[in-house]
């Protein structure tokens, strides 16, 4: 396994984009990231593509071969659509880190696309649920929302969980989002308005849920020998993890972690040889509200039973003891879900070039964390600026 | 008032004793692939519940309805609809009272028990 680094990075905005189609919005993306890595398109060797309900809401398939259509690149090249609900873009960053890191090819391009708000509630809600399994869960007419205001119920009952905590997440990844020009709704929100939500699925109330969003973000990943032709601070990959989970609510017997996010950031931290307080800036799957707390605990950043408190006390805040979600996360950057972990991944990378408009100071390490469907798959990358 | 209770129907695997909510075409602990339809007691706790206020289109019509997580007395974690109004908190015991046929798959309805 050799070295891989980001030596390109682009992103569209994440928000409501009706004039751009799904194909151009992943490639005004990929455009930015090839064109900053300074590479030529004939030394990109493959394309993952990372993609979610493509299919149910816009009616087109095939996007990776499409895109790289679009972008001109080679003839041939391997271009593949990677689905693993939410955790799409993650799945698909880790293939092209496989396909740099093993030698297969010395650069590849990652892409993340979704396109979501043409749609209306009940149908996204509809696509998004094609997540479930649909022979034992579905039929209940449980929701992604439905698995969060479960999960913030049964971490109550073991931990102890107060409105005005799980608020504080909400308050923080708003106010973040404020600060980056890319998020959909950033917000200055008081406990008061968000209490006054519309009710989704009990207790998770409107400002607990994630938007549904348009959007792309692209990585181009090379080895160390075209890292030198680029012009711009790289970062390096440390680690890159993709484990699985149950994909069964009640094959979860602790509705209080994910599996798939404990082993994956285990696995994460023992190939990147760093521990978990070295960490200094996470982009983690909030996307609700009560997710933020969970993933925190499972992520080893938070200790276990804590992630409500450490949330209320501003210890993740922008200058707290880590970083969470300073790029407003999925409750204020927004959800478009093929391109979401794509998009962790560009918000980190800004993070270690010391370029973000929400910077951690002196972050050295950063890590990102993309989880789908009931936590029937994950990613855990590690990041590192590059000397 | 106690709710009457309804038995439940589970699936046994043959070769491991492993129990499934529904038909399988595997045990996923053995692979064994002979199974043993069982009665249960229709009878557990509460593990979580929640109140779906914005369904998915194929349950548009249903309004807002309850979810409930629930752990069977004899030892399978299942899903499941339930009448939440006597709801109290986790942990609470609850029972089989009704079955529904939703596009020919059968969803099991829990109460609460007093």
């Amino acid at each position: 396994m050799r070295p891989v680094y980001i030596s390109g990075i682009g992103s569209t905005m994440f928000g409501r984009l009706p004039e751009e189609s799904i194909e151009s919005l992943a490639t005004r993306a990929s455009v930015q990231a090839i064109t900053e890595s300074g590479l030529d398109r004939e030394q990109i060797g493959a394309l993952y593509l990372g993609n979610f309900i493509s299919g149910p809401l816009n009616g087109k398939e095939v996007l990776a071969g499409i895109v790289a259509d679009r972008l001109g690149l080679p003839g041939n090249i391997p271009c593949t659509k990677v689905e693993g609900a939410c955790a799409s873009g993650g799945i698909a960053f880790r293939h092209a880190w496989l396909a740099v890191a093993y030698g297969m090819c010395d650069a590849a391009l990652v892409v993340g696309v979704e396109k979501m708000t043409h749609a209306s509630t009940a149908q996204v809600t509809s696509a998004l649920n094609c997540a479930m399994d649909n022979e034992l869960d579905g039929p209940t007419g449980l929701t992604f929302p439905g698995l969060f205001g479960l999960a913030w119920r049964a971490y109550h009952q073991k931990y102890g969980l107060t409105r005005e905590q799980v608020a504080s997440v909400v308050i923080k990844n708003k106010r973040n989002g404020l600060r980056n020009p890319l998020a959909q709704m950033g917000a200055e929100l008081s406990i008061e308005d968000i209490a006054a939500s519309v009710m989704i699925a009990d207790p998770l109330q409107l400002f607990d849920c994630c938007p549904a969003t348009d959007g792309a973000a692209a990585l181009l990943l090379c080895s160390e020998g075209l890292r030198r032709k680029s012009d711009k601070q790289s970062v390096r990959v440390l680690a890159s993890v993709q484990t699985s989970g149950a994909p069964q609510i009640a094959k979860h017997l602790n509705l209080c972690t994910f599996e798939a996010t404990v082993r994956a950031a285990e696995q994460a931290y023992a190939m990147a040889a760093i521990k978990p307080a070295q960490i200094d800036v996470v982009e983690l799957h909030d996307c609700f509200s009560v997710a933020e707390i969970i993933d925190s605990e499972d992520l080893g950043v938070v200790p276990r039973g804590e992630g409500a408190i450490w949330a209320s006390e501003g210890r993740t805040n922008l200058n707290g003891d880590v970083a969470i979600n300073p790029s407003g996360g999925l409750l204020a950057k927004g959800h478009p879900v093929g391109a979401t972990g794509v998009g962790q991944i560009y918000e980190v990378a800004r993070q270690l070039r010391r370029e973000h408009s929400n910077q951690v100071a002196g972050a050295q390490f950063g890590l990102t964390h993309n989880l789908g469907g009931t936590g029937v798959a994950c990613t855990v990358n590690i990041l590192g600026a590059a000397q | 008032m106690t709710a009457a209770s309804l038995p439940m129907a589970l699936y046994r695997c043959q070769r491991c004793a492993g129990l499934s909510e529904k038909p399988v075409v595997v045990c996923p602990s053995c692979l064994g692939d002979s199974f043993t339809v069982e009665a249960v007691p229709g009878t557990g706790v509460l593990a979580s519940w929640t109140t779906i206020r914005k369904p998915p289109l194929a349950f548009r019509e249903h309004g807002a309805y309850d979810v409930a997580v629930v752990d069977l007395t004899a030892g399978l974690r299942v899903t499941g609809r339930i009448k939440s109004h006597e709801i109290q908190r986790v942990g609470d015991p609850v029972v089989l009272t009704d079955k529904v046929n939703i596009d020919g798959i059968e969803i099991n309805i829990f109460e609460v028990q007093a």
